[in-house]
């Protein structure tokens, strides 16, 4: 093992709960590579810094995710990040691998005990309080989603993204979001309007949201890959210019992968549309 | 005895901009931890009044640094007009990408760690030509998998590249702390020599760890004694700097901070600083 391997078997370490508890606790299968650097570390004090580092990498993202309700604290007294105080948390800690998807829904369960446990008088308060949780809880899921946005095995045409999500509320909460966390009098009110958000992440790790017409959230649905977008459009009403413009924009924010750009392939072509299925 | 300019600053906190804004001129500089956001409406002032110098994450130095990263360093330090860019002697990522400690985590001293660094800083800074920093990293736990003392890595790395030396007092003393050592010992055995920008900050006690830690927090006494004893001994040092980037800050911190950086360092605002 070279030393830059040595180090990544140090980052697994402390990255990965169950593999350095079970390391410490001689459990880790084996794997010499573990034991070599297990052996030539102080192994109690780099569980605490696992811990430690844990703790932090999930306080920085319910502080940046739950951003609102922590806005809101004063009419609710319930701050998101003291959750992470909790000895519920504590407990997960050997359990939870971070950046990983399933550590982060175990994290998020946490989050919406602490939150929407006997809220009656917080949803007194803040009418669309379950709304706004369910809508932090997702941009926190979709953060933790693999960043390898690979195509979809087999695709022969655009597919949706494993990393898009759609999102229906009772509340619009859009309009209402920037007002939360600006200093206010009065709680800012959202319209009780059936609300429909598109959740994406961008190969960069961006994540969007824009609203989701019935159109979009059926053509999104409709993207396996196996289907021809074009042919998926054309039912919806949707012509090949709103198309084209629709893709690239869904292309940009993750939200529809291909194995070319399908925008790209569209750009300045004078083939018929049905002519060349795009993403071959 | 001869003058230079030696610039005392502290990071660019976007909430607390106005106060920043408002100090006449006790801050020479701001360190950029992220890059401005699209709707703060005091960044086109602070880029006009100040001198930005780039601390951003821009790759570790174990790996090649991508060259989407290598371009956007070099978008932010043409925006910035930095004249130099920082880095940290950090390895967080597995080489298959799957694992980020997303923290500050050194790597280990090694010969073949050492060469990756040297030849990775080199193509960095030619594909940025711009001078570069690195900022040591302190280890909380005891590691035997070293083949040369960290101060020995530093140094050999530093003349090895060209790069300057970015002392971050604050890591100083907790590296000293849990390795057990004097710190005035372990400071004299770093490359101060070829420090160009000094960081000083505070350090905290956090109950996971049991001890102090980094933190964005004032300096302590003894903090601020280090780091003029350090700076003393800094003949190329061009900069001093808050090391405090977080949205916990309260107002009036840095200012008061930066104000006594500059009491304790002799380096009165407006004025070059007199150096031996």
């Amino acid at each position: 093992m070279n030393s830059r391997d040595t180090q990544d078997v140090i980052l697994r370490l402390l990255a990965d709960g169950p593999l350095r508890t079970a390391a410490i606790q001689g459990q880790a299968g084996g794997d010499p590579d573990v034991a070599f650097v297990l052996a030539r570390v102080d192994a109690p004090a780099l569980d605490r810094f696992g811990r430690f580092l844990c703790r932090h990498f999930y306080r920085e993202r319910v502080l940046h995710f739950f951003k609102y309700s922590r806005a809101l604290f004063s009419l609710t007294g319930r701050a998101p990040d003291a959750v992470l105080k909790t000895p519920e948390f504590n407990a997960l800690l050997p359990q939870l691998v971070m950046g990983e998807l399933d550590s982060a829904r175990k994290v998020l369960a946490l989050l919406e005990t602490h939150l929407l446990g006997n809220a009656d008088s917080i949803r007194a308060a803040v009418p669309y309080w379950d709304d706004l949780v369910r809508y932090q809880g997702l941009f926190f899921l979709t953060d933790a989603l693999p960043t390898d946005n690979t195509v979809v095995a087999g695709a022969r045409f655009p597919a949706r993204a494993p990393t898009a999500a759609i999102l229906e509320l009772a509340w619009d909460l859009p309009p209402v979001l920037p007002q939360l966390v600006k200093p206010f009098e009065r709680l800012p009110l959202a319209s009780r309007q059936a609300t429909r958000l598109l959740f994406a992440r961008s190969a960069e790790g961006e994540v969007s949201v824009l609203r989701c017409t019935d159109v979009l959230r059926d053509l999104l649905v409709g993207m396996t890959g196996e289907q021809d977008p074009r042919e998926l459009a054309r039912p919806l009403g949707l012509d090949t210019a709103s198309l084209e413009k629709t893709m690239q924009r869904l292309e940009q924010l993750g939200a529809v992968i291909s194995q070319g750009s399908f925008s790209a392939s569209h750009r300045g072509s004078e083939v018929s549309p049905a002519a060349t299925p795009p993403g071959r | 005895m001869d003058t230079q300019f030696i610039g005392v600053g502290a990071f660019y906190n976007p909430h607390l901009a106005a106060e920043t804004l408002s100090t006449g001129d006790l801050i020479d500089h701001l360190a950029m931890a992220d890059p401005p956001h699209k709707d703060d409406p005091h960044f086109a002032s602070i880029q006009q009044r100040y001198t930005l110098l780039l601390h951003d994450y821009i790759g570790q130095l174990a790996d090649p640094v991508p060259l989407h990263a290598v371009e956007r360093a070099c978008r932010l330090a043409a925006l910035y007009r930095s004249p130099w860019i920082a880095e940290h002697f950090q390895c967080v990522i597995t080489q298959d990408g799957r694992c980020n400690v997303d923290y500050v985590f050194p790597p280990i001293y090694t010969r073949g760690m050492l060469e990756r660094y040297v030849a990775n800083a080199r193509a960095l800074q030619q594909a940025i030509g711009r001078p570069l920093v690195l900022e040591q990293i302190p280890r909380y736990f005891r590691c035997d998998l070293d083949e040369i003392p960290e101060a020995q890595f530093l140094r050999e790395f530093f003349e090895a590249t060209g790069a300057g030396f970015l002392l971050d007092v604050a890591h100083a003393w907790l590296e000293a702390h849990y390795r057990g050592r004097d710190i005035h010992s372990y400071l004299a055995d770093l490359p101060l020599d070829l420090v160009t920008e000094l960081h000083v900050a505070g350090v905290s006690h956090y109950s996971d760890l049991g001890g102090p830690w980094i933190a964005p927090v004032e300096p302590t006494e003894e903090l601020l004694d280090l780091s003029a004893w350090a700076f003393e001994r800094m003949p190329r040092v061009r900069g001093v700097t808050f090391d405090a980037f977080s949205t916990i800050l309260k107002p009036g911190v840095i200012p008061r901070t930066v104000e006594r950086i500059r009491q304790r360092l002799q380096i009165p605002a407006g004025r070059r600083a007199a150096r031996p």
